[in-house]
């Protein structure tokens, strides 16, 4: 994706990075944790 | 004699002394006029002296009842028939001396009448015979003694006439049985039957020592005469009356002396000389007079039944009834017989003592007829009675002191005050007189008349009898028949006029007027006073007093109070029925009331006032009560559905309105109840249900209840209360004021408490209102000293503004406020300062807030300008430490951000001026610049220890808040000229990702930039979408360099890389690039204890392996 | 039912004017009184506190946490009646069956 040439234009790199993990699995027990701990509130 | 006149008028209780004392008065005056009792004894006659003067009258004037000579039981006359009867005898005796024959002659005519006489014939003569020793009757106890007789004989052609006797040692013996006179023996000369009456002989007499003693029922009569004189013309004797004890239907007089004169002027007899007795006593007539003395000179008429004289009297003591008389004396002059006697006495000195009244100086004067028929007498007299100096006991007129102590607190008690000091002297020293004119038939019938009557006191008061007065009495007993009309005056008096009628039967009505009456102090009218009785019976009355005077603690003006009650004697009893009672103004300290008109009613069906032998008890009650005046000079308007009032408990009162001050912003008061009792300081209660607002005060009271004290003038009031915002949207919370300690005094009302929440009890603030009544002024301080907020206790507790807004407040708040208020409104200024207080707000939680604010309309909850605030950090979603903020509250809980500083990651975050709207709920839009960030200081806050970043950027991060969060719209950073590198240290985790992904990374390991711009946008504690582009790339410092680098250095590259991840996680996935560590140990680990169901569990995760189980 | 919740928010609860939306924070089913809305707006500031200092506390983002939290709230605390919002926006009421969930939860 890189080319060697020597435009005179810049070179533009577009690239998108779409940085979504799932990483809900960890907060399973600081979900229960917060819940349990303010039961007024939920 | 006489009751005493006394006239005391009273708010509470009216003595009707008056009319009793006057009653008193003509029952005794007139009492004496008796019928005849049941065994006919002659009534003494009104006047005791009159009376005695009778009796005198009857033992020693001759009363020759004309048809039965010698008969009849009046002895006197008998006397001087005996004595004219001696004369004759003498005679015929003398003529006998002139010679035998004349003796043989006297001798038979004695034998002729069956004379037993003796005599020594001593001469004969011519004209002159002489006998000596005469003795006629029983020699024993002979009728007739005489020494020796001389009589004169005058020849002229008609034979030998007697013409004087002079006679010597004369001794003759009477005595009068069964009606008649008999002189044993001498009656014979009598001529039983002659018919004509008594004639005198034509004689000249002369008579030395000639005793005489007669017998009567009624005592032995000694007489001893000397005299001589021509018996038909002029004939004077010497005569001495004596009697041991003459005792005559009931009366008994011992020692009666008389030595006087006894002349016959042309044959009427006429006695002069003084009369005495050792005393005179008529026990069923209660009659006793002591050492009586008369000084005669009556002329008797020639048949003695007629006379005409005078008596001077005199006697030491004379004791009628309950009556006694001293010293008294006087004249009498009788002119007339014993049918009728015209008589005029004058009793010109006496002491009259006659319980309760003592009168060291009586006259009398009375003129009239009296008269004796059958053993009854009448009489008819005008005239006047005086009494110089009376005086009554102390304490008949009942005691005044009672009085005066009694009405001391009533408008009317100063007018007593005065009043007592004369009406109780009033009895002390007097001068009466009573001009009268009374009369008695032989039927018993009595009357009288008063024409006028006057008593002047010592002490100024003077009584005065106006209109003619009659009196009479009857078989009922006593009516009067004019009505009394009585006038009171005097120097420390009302004039007063007391009208007074005897209606049927003993029932007394009359009517009272006082005239206006005033002293300094009270002024006092009765414009009428109806009353209607039974003497020592129950009364009752109706009438108006017109009263103005102090009350305890005021005065009222203008009083007009109907007075309508009973009185049974001992207690007064006014009011059975409802009363409308005005009054022009009333004042109580400094609260006036206007006049106005009170409806009064009994309480509990019993009459509303009583008063008697010592004791007070008024109660009343009053349906909706409504009245205005003024507290000092505020304007103030009561009213009160039911006041119900007594004086032993105080007054209760239901639905109270108050409203005091000037018309706009008047302090008013409503309380459900107020009660309150006089005790000896002052009144003392309680009041509930209070509610109300102080002037132009924004708080209103509310559920007010405690106990209240008016003590000299001032009030004071400690109660719990409720206090709440006068706002329509309550900017604060009800408190509860559990120990309001509030004051009025001259107009100014003070109050000092404590601010409590009603949930915790939690103490807010302490109190202290002052607020002038006068000219609706005032203000109030509010000192609030560390104040805690923590979970129990929340600001929403205090004001709603704050729910939705803060929560989870946990910190100290302390500061104080000033609320003022007058006419141009209200302002209110205070200051509130917190130190490191945590809170949590829609954008985020904050901890550590610092700051103090000044407000310049603390009720408007508005600041000056520059207030500051510090904040330790508040995150919006990434934490900014260390803030700065620069503020200003405005109305309408809007806050204006004047700046805020955060120092962020070697450089600044500067937010922009704006203004926030906490009131609506809208999104509010914060601009923050970024000035001088240091990439490098930035990233060290994440230890991420394998990355650098270099270059120092500034940008805008515009954002906009709402319920939700914050998130930022359109951000840019844009790197400094000079650009920077972004470099990883460390090795990436993943050895095995394919030749290209080294080469970039390898490439990429270390890059250097011209200039990085980075586009921020999305929520700030969530997903944020950035854009970045590098322009000018080189390889970093760190970077492998080869050929291809190196060449490529030159090339301008734009890499432009849109980064879509939260800005945490961002920084997070690279870290997890190449930390594996940080991200595989947090998910792998889980996903695998997942697979496996019992991996080892970490400490921190215990409590919850169960759950796990049950929900994944 | 969750004990120490405040009557009027069990209420709002119960009667549908208020729901779990799946972001872990509570939304208006039908426009709330202002009373209603100053009680939920209080609560979901005590869930963002909550969730910001669990978040801190195991490196995550605020939203994530709350997320997370939505769907355990969504799945496990609300009861058949109360109501849901799906990941379409959409209000459903909670029946026996299994909710509709975001589809980031586990």
């Amino acid at each position: 994706c890189v080319q060697v040439t020597a435009p005179d234009k810049p070179i533009v790199i577009n690239l998108n990075i779409a940085i979504r993990q799932e990483i809900l699995y960890k907060l399973a027990a600081a979900s229960e944790k917060v819940i349990e701990e303010n039961p007024e509130i939920f | 004699m006489a009751g005493a006149m006394m006239c005391v008028i009273s708010l509470g209780g009216i003595h009707l002394g008056y009319p009793f004392a006057i009653h008193r008065l003509f029952q005794d005056f007139f009492g004496s006029i008796k019928p005849l009792d049941a065994n006919g004894i002659a009534t003494p006659s009104p006047f005791p002296h009159l009376a005695l003067m009778q009796d005198a009258a009857d033992t020693d004037l001759p009363q020759v009842s004309a048809p039965e000579p010698f008969r009849g039981r009046r002895w006197k006359r008998i006397i001087f028939a005996a004595v004219a009867l001696l004369f004759v005898s003498l005679l015929l005796i003398a003529w006998g001396q002139r010679n035998s024959i004349a003796d043989r002659f006297v001798q038979s005519a004695l034998e002729s009448r069956d004379v037993r006489a003796t005599y020594q014939i001593d001469q004969i003569g011519f004209r002159t015979q002489r006998i000596r020793n005469l003795v006629i009757g029983d020699p024993a106890n002979p009728d007739l003694t005489a020494k020796q007789v001389e009589v004169d004989v005058a020849l002229n052609f008609s034979g030998a006439s007697l013409r004087d006797v002079r006679a010597q040692g004369v001794r003759l013996h009477g005595r009068y049985i069964n009606g008649k006179l008999t002189f044993g023996e001498l009656d014979k000369f009598a001529d039983p039957e002659s018919t004509e009456p008594f004639e005198w002989p034509d004689i000249g007499l002369e008579i030395k020592d000639a005793t005489a003693l007669i017998e009567t029922p009624w005592g032995k009569i000694a007489a001893a005469l000397n005299g001589k004189g021509l018996l038909r013309n002029r004939f004077v004797a010497d005569l001495a009356l004596r009697s041991s004890a003459i005792v005559a239907s009931g009366c008994a007089a011992p020692l009666v002396k008389f030595d006087g004169k006894l002349l016959l002027e042309w044959r009427q007899p006429h006695l002069v000389g003084p009369l005495s007795a050792a005393s005179i006593s008529c026990n069923p007539l209660g009659l006793a007079i002591s050492a009586p003395a008369f000084d005669v000179d009556v002329k008797l008429s020639e048949a003695l039944n007629k006379w005409v004289g005078t008596t001077s009297f005199a006697a030491r003591e004379v004791r009628y009834r309950n009556m006694l008389l001293k010293a008294a004396s006087g004249r009498l002059s009788v002119d007339g017989g014993l049918s009728r006697t015209n008589f005029a006495l004058a009793l010109d000195s006496a002491a009259l003592r006659s319980a309760p009244l003592t009168v060291p100086r009586l006259s009398l004067n009375a003129k009239g007829y009296a008269g004796v028929k059958n053993a009854e007498f009448a009489l008819s007299a005008r005239g006047d009675l005086g009494f110089k100096g009376g005086a009554l006991d102390r304490g008949s007129l009942g005691s005044i002191q009672a009085l005066v102590a009694g009405t001391r607190t009533m408008p009317v008690g100063p007018l007593m005050a005065q009043m007592a000091p004369a009406l109780e002297r009033t009895g002390d020293r007097f001068d009466a007189n009573l001009d009268f004119d009374m009369f008695r038939d032989f039927q018993g019938r009595m009357g009288a008349n008063v024409a006028s009557f006057l008593l002047k006191s010592a002490s100024g008061v003077q009584i005065r009898q106006n209109s003619p007065l009659s009196v009479q009495s009857s078989a009922a007993g006593w009516r009067i028949g004019a009505p009394v009309n009585l006038a009171l005056s005097g120097r420390a008096l009302p004039s007063a006029t007391l009208s007074l009628r005897q209606s049927a039967g003993d029932q007394w009505s009359g009517n009272l007027v006082i005239a206006p009456y005033a002293n300094g102090q009270a002024r006092l009218a009765v414009p009428g006073l109806a009353f209607y009785g039974k003497p020592y019976g129950n009364w009752r009355f109706d009438g108006r007093a017109l009263l103005s005077g102090p009350i305890p603690g005021g005065r009222v003006n203008g009083l007009n109070l109907p007075l309508s009650g009973r009185y049974d004697g001992k207690v007064f009893s006014l009011y059975d029925r409802c009363q409308s009672v005005r009054f022009d103004s009333l004042r109580i300290a400094n609260f006036a009331l206007r006049g106005q008109e009170l409806r009064l009613c009994p309480d509990a069906g019993k009459a509303m006032l009583a008063t008697g032998n010592g004791v007070t008890r008024f109660a009343a009650q009053m349906a909706n009560f409504k009245a205005s005046g003024s507290l000092g000079d505020a304007p103030l308007m009561v009213q009160s559905a039911s006041i119900r009032f007594s004086l032993a408990e105080g007054f209760v009162a239901r639905d109270v309105a108050l409203e005091i001050g000037q018309a706009d912003n008047f302090t008013k008061f409503a309380l459900a109840a107020l009660t309150g009792r006089f005790d000896s300081e002052g009144i003392s209660g309680t009041l509930t249900g209070g509610a109300g607002k102080i002037g132009a005060v924004p708080l209103l009271i509310d559920e007010a209840a405690g106990n209240w004290r008016y003590l000299n003038n001032v009030l004071t009031l400690d109660s719990g209360l409720k206090v709440l915002d006068a706002e329509q949207v309550d900017r604060f919370e009800p408190m509860r004021v559990p120990d309001m300690m509030l004051t009025l005094e001259n107009n100014i009302i003070r109050a000092i408490g404590n601010l409590v929440e009603p949930e915790t009890s939690t103490r807010i603030a302490g109190l202290d209102i002052r607020h002038d009544l006068g000219n609706s002024n005032g203000r109030a301080l509010l000192a609030v000293d560390n104040l805690r907020f923590d979970e129990r206790f929340q600001p929403n507790l205090l004001t709603p503004l704050v729910l939705g807004v803060f929560a989870n407040v946990d910190g100290i708040v302390s500061g104080d406020g000033r609320i003022e208020w007058d006419s141009q409104g209200v302002r209110s200024s205070g200051n509130v300062s917190t130190d490191g207080m945590n809170l949590a707000a829609a954008f985020g939680p904050v901890d550590g807030l610092t700051t103090q604010m000044v407000f310049t309309d603390l009720l408007g909850l508005e600041t000056g300008l520059a207030q500051i605030a510090t904040i330790a950090s508040v995150n919006p979603g990434i934490p900014a430490l260390n803030g700065t903020v620069r503020y200003q509250l405005l109305p309408d809980q809007q806050v204006r951000i004047e700046s805020g500083r955060w120092p962020f990651a070697g450089g600044e975050l500067i937010l922009e001026p704006t203004i926030l709207d906490f009131g609506v709920e809208k999104e509010r839009r914060l601009t923050f610049r970024v000035v001088g960030v240091d990439a490098e200081k930035f990233l060290a806050g994440y230890d991420f220890q394998n990355l650098r970043v270099t270059g120092v950027f500034d940008g805008t991060l515009p954002m906009i808040f709402n319920q939700d969060g914050g998130r930022i719209v359109g951000g840019a950073l844009i790197s400094r000229p000079g650009g920077g590198e972004v470099s990883y240290l460390g090795e990436l985790a993943y050895k095995d990702m394919g030749t290209f992904a080294n080469f970039a990374f390898n490439a990429l390991r270390s890059i250097r930039y011209t200039s990085l711009t980075i586009g921020v946008g999305g929520d700030l504690d969530g997903e944020i979408v950035t854009d970045i582009s590098f322009t000018g790339l080189q390889q970093g410092s760190g970077a492998k360099q080869n050929f291809i680098t190196k060449q490529l250095a030159r090339i301008p590259i734009k890499f432009n890389v849109s980064v879509k991840a939260e800005f945490l996680k961002l920084i997070g996935s690279i870290r997890g690039l190449y930390d594996p560590s940080y991200a595989a140990e947090r998910d792998l680990k889980f996903l695998i204890d997942q697979q496996k169901g019992e991996a080892p569990i970490p400490p921190e995760q215990l409590s919850t392996r169960k759950d796990e189980q049950k929900d994944e | 039912y969750q004990a120490g919740r405040d009557p009027a928010y069990q209420g709002a609860r119960e009667s549908g004017l208020v729901g779990e939306k799946a972001d872990g924070y509570l939304g208006f089913v039908t426009p709330p009184s202002p009373a209603i809305k100053a009680l939920v707006d209080d609560i979901n500031i005590k869930r963002k506190a909550a969730y910001s200092k669990e978040a801190l506390a195991n490196g995550a983002t605020v939203e994530e946490m709350a997320l997370r939290s939505g769907c355990r709230l969504i799945a496990e605390r609300t009861v058949a009646g109360e109501k849901y919002q799906t990941p379409g926006g959409q209000w459903k009421t909670r029946d026996a069956g299994k909710p509709e969930l975001d589809s980031r939860c586990p």
